[in-house]
């Protein structure tokens, strides 16, 4: 008998459970910090984003405020003292917007974009994946060789067609990302789904008459987490360099209001001149942010692997 | 590595040239190449498309004018050997003889009839400010040529010097096939090699250019917007010349003994135009964002306020490090049509405030400006700039830049409120920038094509309509002076700088700089 099935004390027959992960959750922790490696990732993360919540409390200047900045106080090199008698502490931009208050500000639309495309994708492509390995048949077939359509185009691509038709703009660029990056999770999602529709637990849901939307949700869309959780720290991570790609290239968010990305390329044509601060430090932060986002998913990965269990 | 050596070569052969020089019989033209990183992308080869000057510089390359506009602005023959009016509306063209086009066939009046008319009758009408006036033209035997318009038309030798002159053969052919080269066959220094829309123009010298072959067999026109990627192709030696050396580029360039900076003055006026017609214009708002009733920029003063808040002197040796020279009107003293009394707005950010208080708005307003990016010196850095002069009389900016390709297909089209704007005036006089820039828009007469604020000043058309009938310059030039002043007094389009030409080139090379920011291969000389 499959053990899913148990009678209740009155007799009536319950809903089966699947393999809940229940004290799989401390289990998770305690491997996640016997990696030195990931507490550091994570430890630096969590600062970054602390840093990026509360960046109009610290950063000592508004660098999307025009008002606030001057370009009497542009190309000021780390330290530098501005015309108000102020010390920008990373140096200035052309524009004159203290380097460090920019990375700041640009953490906050970094992250947001990472975070917001990354979870909007994960759930359209989680959705549509759990859907096509269910239903099955032409809508399957259909759904997946329209993944495989949007995936035979390199993400940039399809990031910059997209801004091209949609234009500038934060939010813009967060749909691009979205339309761009939904296929990977339908086509891991739909993988795992196959597997999972083929076990017992979902026979039983099945014999039991249980309406789809609910064998889909409650009881294959939890042993299908998994991956998502570990593509989805991927994802966040590569969601934030290609909008710094998509800023550098001048299709992110406006030239006032400048991400990691666009500070990094409106300080590179100054890095043969030797002023080298203005993309040097916003290049830091990106590539730290990057890869903590990576060490901690990495590790997931590992935890969150079926086969390491 | 290939290529560096072959350039290596090319150089050997071009020392080889300069000593053989003097020996006679032995100077022939050798294998040389030459690149050219250009900075605003040329988007078709069709020269009859779209005017602009990326355009019309390439497509200069390739084919020829009646006229040759010099770098100072004269006119000389080039396909047309000599010329005079008959009467008032009539000109005579007698052509050069035997010119061949690139495909071996000879060149002949009913090229330039074809031509001509082409230009005209384009759909795109981008040509519109130089064929406008032209009524009929006519091959009168195989070289004269009679081109009758429908006024007296001074500018008439000018406007000829931007048609180019193609084979009459492909008179009917689209843009596409003047991309692939099949109709880009001209009478020019250079034939078409190979093109790559928004990367690159390959071209080979014409052995049997009529002027003299170039002394360049192989001519690259690398599209490089991007100002790093620009000066770093200089600094490898990839390129030989580049167009705008980028003001962070100058530091380098100058200490270097292998690179000269080129500098020249420019014509090029970069200005902000504003929607002074409409009652409601787009992106502006009041500061909490709601819908204004009136249009602030239909006021005198608002304008007023906003270029007298705007140090432009900052940005020019700032932003621009030196790039450029702070304009108050069309052209700088010495041309034709500047006058000396249109009233230089002085930066005095307190009497702009009070301005803006008089006007009614002490509150101050939401505003977008927009503006390409890598299309003019340090343009996104300029509106950045100026966005912050704003700001600090209560004008809320938000700046929005957009390539280039992207910006010259909307602004003209009145979705902006605010937009930098630039004209380079080729002509070295007044009427030309007036006609396309002030004048009431009117497709069928082809004047206004630029006006994209909408200025409509019945005396300012008068007086446009009036220079640009006038053959004789005593009495044309106090009319042109009077459209400068109605102009800038009135503040219609608040003048920003003139940018200046600034080139990086190796040692290995001389180029003067033209007026109207034209790099032509042809002029480009070994030192």
């Amino acid at each position: 008998m499959n053990p899913n099935l148990a009678e209740s004390t009155d007799g009536a027959i319950v809903e089966p459970q699947p393999e809940a992960p229940a004290e799989e959750g401390r289990h998770l922790w305690r491997s996640f910090f016997a990696s030195p490696g990931a507490v550091v990732g994570l430890a630096l993360l969590v600062m970054i984003v602390l840093a990026a919540v509360f960046a109009p409390q610290i950063a000592p200047q508004n660098p999307y405020d025009l008002n606030q900045i001057s370009i009497m106080d542009g190309r000021l090199p780390p330290g530098g003292e501005s015309m108000m008698g102020t010390h920008f502490l990373l140096g200035t931009d052309g524009q004159g917007r203290g380097i460090f208050s920019g990375i700041l500000f640009g953490l906050r639309t970094s992250l947001l974009v990472g975070v917001l495309s990354a979870l909007a994708a994960a759930s359209i492509g989680t959705l549509i994946g759990l859907f096509a390995a269910y239903v099955g048949g032409r809508t399957e077939n259909f759904l997946m060789r329209l993944v495989d359509l949007q995936l035979s185009f390199p993400t940039i691509l399809m990031a910059l067609m997209m801004l091209a038709a949609l234009g500038n703009g934060v939010t813009n660029v967060i749909i691009a990302l979205i339309i761009a990056e939904w296929a990977t999770y339908a086509r891991t999602v739909r993988g795992t789904a196959l597997v999972e529709r083929e076990k017992e637990y979902i026979e039983a849901a099945r014999c039991l008459k249980l309406p789809t939307w609910r064998i889909l949700f409650f009881h294959l869309l939890p042993n299908c987490l998994a991956p998502v959780i570990v593509i989805s720290t991927m994802q966040v991570a590569r969601a934030i360099s290609l909008e710094a790609t998509l800023s550098f290239l001048g299709l992110g968010a406006s030239v006032t209001q400048p991400s990691l990305g666009m500070l990094i390329s409106n300080g590179y044509q100054y890095l043969l001149s030797g002023l080298y601060w203005i993309s040097f430090f916003p290049g830091i932060a990106l590539l730290l942010t990057i890869v903590s986002i990576n060490l901690v998913g990495d590790r997931l990965r590992d935890i969150l692997n079926p086969r390491n269990v | 590595m290939g290529i560096s050596i072959t350039r290596r070569e090319f150089g050997r052969g071009s020392l080889i040239l300069a000593a053989a020089a003097s020996m006679p019989g032995l100077a022939k033209a050798k294998d040389t190449a030459l690149t050219i990183g250009v900075a605003a992308p040329f988007t078709t080869l069709d020269p009859h498309e779209q005017s602009n000057s990326p355009n019309n510089a390439t497509s200069r390359h390739i084919f020829d004018s009646l006229i040759n506009r010099g770098g100072k602005a004269e006119n000389n023959p080039q396909l047309a050997t000599n010329w005079n009016n008959t009467d008032d509306t009539h000109w005579e063209f007698v052509l050069r003889k035997n010119v061949k086009f690139h495909d071996g066939s000879d060149f002949t009046a009913k090229d330039v009839v074809a031509s001509l008319l082409r230009a005209r009758d384009k759909p795109s009408q981008s040509f519109a400010s130089y064929t406008r006036n032209i009524k009929q033209v006519t091959a009168k035997d195989p070289h004269t040529v009679v081109v009758e318009t429908t006024v007296p038309d001074p500018m008439i030798l000018n406007s000829l010097s931007r048609i180019r002159i193609i084979s009459a053969k492909y008179a009917k052919a689209d843009v596409s096939e003047f991309d692939s080269g099949k109709a880009a066959v001209g009478t020019g220094p250079f034939k078409y090699k190979s093109y790559m829309p928004g990367d690159r123009l390959v071209v080979t010298r014409n052995e049997d250019y009529f002027a003299g072959p170039a002394h360049w067999s192989l001519v690259t026109l690398r599209i490089l917007p991007d100002n790093g990627a620009r000066l770093a192709n200089l600094l490898s030696g990839d390129a030989d010349l580049i167009e705008n050396l980028p003001a962070q580029g100058i530091d380098r360039v100058k200490g270097s003994s292998k690179f000269d900076i080129i500098r020249g003055q420019s014509t090029r006026l970069v200005f902000l135009g504003m929607d002074i017609e409409r009652d409601k214009t787009p992106d502006i708002t009041a500061k909490d964002g709601s819908p204004l009733d009136k249009n602030p920029l239909k006021d005198e003063r608002v304008r007023r306020a906003m270029l007298m808040s705007i140090n432009r002197k900052a940005i020019v040796d700032r932003v621009m490090e030196g790039n450029g020279t702070v304009a108050h009107q069309f052209v700088a003293e010495g041309y034709a049509g500047h006058s000396d009394d249109v009233e230089p707005v002085k930066y005095d950010p307190e009497q702009a405030k009070k301005l803006l208080d008089e006007a009614g708005w002490k509150d101050g307003f939401r505003l977008t400006l927009h503006g390409p990016s890598g299309r003019y010196v340090d343009d996104s850095q300029v509106l950045q700039a100026v966005g912050q002069f704003l700001a600090r009389i209560g004008i809320e900016t938000k700046v929005n830049v957009m390539p280039w390709a992207v910006y010259s297909e909307k602004y003209n089209d009145k979705l902006y409120g605010v937009y930098l704007a630039s004209w380079g005036i080729n002509t070295g006089e007044v009427s030309n920038p007036a006609l396309a820039l002030v004048a009431k828009r009117d497709s069928k007469a082809g004047t206004g094509r630029y006006n994209a604020g909408g200025v409509d000043d019945p005396r300012l058309n008068a007086l446009i309509k009036e220079a640009t009938r006038t053959l004789d310059e005593k009495k044309r030039t106090p009319l042109l002076e009077e459209v400068s002043e109605i102009t800038f007094n009135n503040l219609y389009l608040l003048p920003m700088h003139y940018e200046n030409v600034v080139m990086g080139a190796k040692k290995t090379i001389k180029y003067e700089p033209r007026g109207d920011k034209y790099t032509l291969a042809y002029e480009v000389k070994p030192a």
